[in-house]
């Protein structure tokens, strides 16, 4: 059980696009690290992660790509797009929002069926797109804080409040039902491969970061509670930046209408 | 790994920061004193370039799609503003040499990226939302990115017109993540670990990537 429980996990951490959660409170409190208290244990993990991508998985999807063809790789990352979209939708459920989880329902129903169990993405031909959510978010949308900032070992940007999301993902993702172990590991082990395939550009993009570590953070922290205000756009934080330093004095946030 | 972060990394790509080589830079938007613009209108420009450069694509080369996209992203950002706001307290400590090249630099890091990361079209659409007074001088123009398979993300500016001029952008959040902010934190923790040269030369460095085909 124990193995086929990590099995679980590998593949959940390698499959789901979980987007946990973190509270941003401005870009203020995100670039004085207010909200990473834990920085200096997270900031190894950080680089450790960047080393391992770099070392192992970069050269693994090398690898990859030199053996297959495109078109198997596209439907490999479609199938583990579509099995992230029951824990998806049902968080939209969760958070009371009904159309987005109609449309997420709807598109793992249409790629599962007519998709062939989500070799083929039918459903972005008819206007039902991915979109991120997660467990975290709807903790986000409960009320309930962030808590530390936290980067976890070959997961990357995460928070406490994100970590029950990881087991409620266990549960609700197809992989957890299939009949045997050996099947679980399989999906875990073309998990990893698929991640490496389709993560390198990102990872790529905060590796050239002016500062890869604040980078990953404040877009991770900033993104997340974009998700939690249900993707509205927060007009004190189109300002904020204004009343820094040198300027500060013109105005206050609270005069935004 | 990285997994919660990769869907909205290529929102930043798109959302935030901009140009290539350093060619013509200085001289792109020289002469441009056409009647003042409207936010909106301001906008739209940017818009409306970035789907020419979309368009170019890998065609055109780097260089031919930086020939779009500089003029335009020099005359519709305020780098010497943004270079204000994202140094904070650091800004008043470089020199006016200094300042003067980090503008500069801003400028073509900005044109650079968007040059060297749109280098393809394939039917996405930018439509301007709303636009909105947030206080006086000061400007929110919230628009959508629509992809091809539907899918909508946020880019809202904010924008500040300066002595009767035109409307120029200080800042973007593209889906909930402000530019500004994100450089704040960035350009400041750099030079408070090792100093403004230091980020000048990691922002070249990053130009003459993209120029030579080695980032994109």
């Amino acid at each position: 059980m124990i193995v086929r429980r990590l099995a679980l996990l590998l593949g959940l951490v390698a499959s789901l696009g979980l987007s946990g959660c973190a509270t941003m409170h401005g870009p203020s409190s995100a670039s004085s690290g207010a909200t990473d208290p834990l920085e200096p244990v997270n900031k190894p993990i950080f680089n450790a992660n960047l080393w391992l991508f770099r070392n192992v998985l970069g050269p693994v999807n090398q690898g990859y790509e030199a053996v297959t063809p495109k078109f198997f790789r596209t439907s490999v990352s479609n199938v583990f797009a579509n099995a992230d979209m029951p824990y998806i939708f049902l968080n939209d459920f969760l958070q009371g929002r009904v159309q987005p989880g109609m449309e997420g329902l709807s598109r793992f129903l249409v790629n599962t069926i007519f998709g062939l169990g989500g070799i083929f993405d039918v459903a972005n031909k008819l206007d039902l797109p991915k979109q991120d959510n997660g467990f975290g978010v709807t903790l986000g949308v409960w009320g309930v804080p962030q808590g530390p900032y936290l980067v976890l070992p070959f997961y990357g940007p995460s928070s406490l409040r994100n970590l029950p999301g990881m087991a409620l993902a266990i549960f609700v993702a197809p992989p957890y039902y299939f009949p045997s172990s050996n099947a679980q590991w399989a999906w875990g082990g073309m998990g990893v491969i698929n991640t490496g395939h389709v993560d390198a550009p990102q990872v790529k993009m905060v590796e050239d970061a002016v500062n890869p570590y604040v980078f990953a953070r404040n877009a991770w922290e900033q993104h997340e509670q974009f998700l939690i205000d249900g993707g509205k756009v927060n007009k004190n934080q189109l300002l904020e930046g204004l009343d820094l330093p040198p300027t500060a004095g013109t105005a206050s946030a609270a005069n935004v209408p | 790994m990285f997994r919660s972060i990769r869907l909205i990394l290529p929102v930043l790509a798109l959302g935030l920061v901009s140009a290539g080589s350093s060619v013509a830079w200085a001289d792109a938007a020289s002469g441009q004193t056409a009647a003042v613009s409207s936010p909106k209108a301001t906008i739209e420009n940017l818009d409306n370039a970035l789907i020419a450069t979309m368009k170019a694509g890998k065609d055109a080369g780097y260089q031919g799609r930086y020939k779009i996209i500089a003029p335009v992203v020099e005359k519709t950002f305020d780098f010497q503003r943004i270079g204000e706001l994202a140094l904070g307290t650091d800004w008043g400590k470089l020199n006016a040499d200094q300042q003067k090249q980090f503008v500069k630099v801003l400028g073509e890091y900005t044109a650079a990226t968007y040059a060297g990361r749109f280098d393809g079209y394939n039917g996405e659409h930018f439509a301007v939302v709303e636009a909105q007074q947030l206080r006086p001088g000061t400007m929110g123009v919230f628009t959508t990115f629509t992809m091809k398979n539907g899918r909508v993300h946020r880019f809202d500016y904010l924008l500040e017109q300066a002595d009767g001029k035109d409307w120029k952008i200080i800042n973007v959040v593209a889906d909930g993540v402000s530019d500004l902010s994100m450089k704040r934190s960035e350009y400041t923790t750099m030079i408070k670990s090792k100093g403004f040269p230091a980020l000048l030369a990691h922002l070249r460095k990053e130009i003459q990537a993209y120029a030579s085909g080695t980032k994109s």
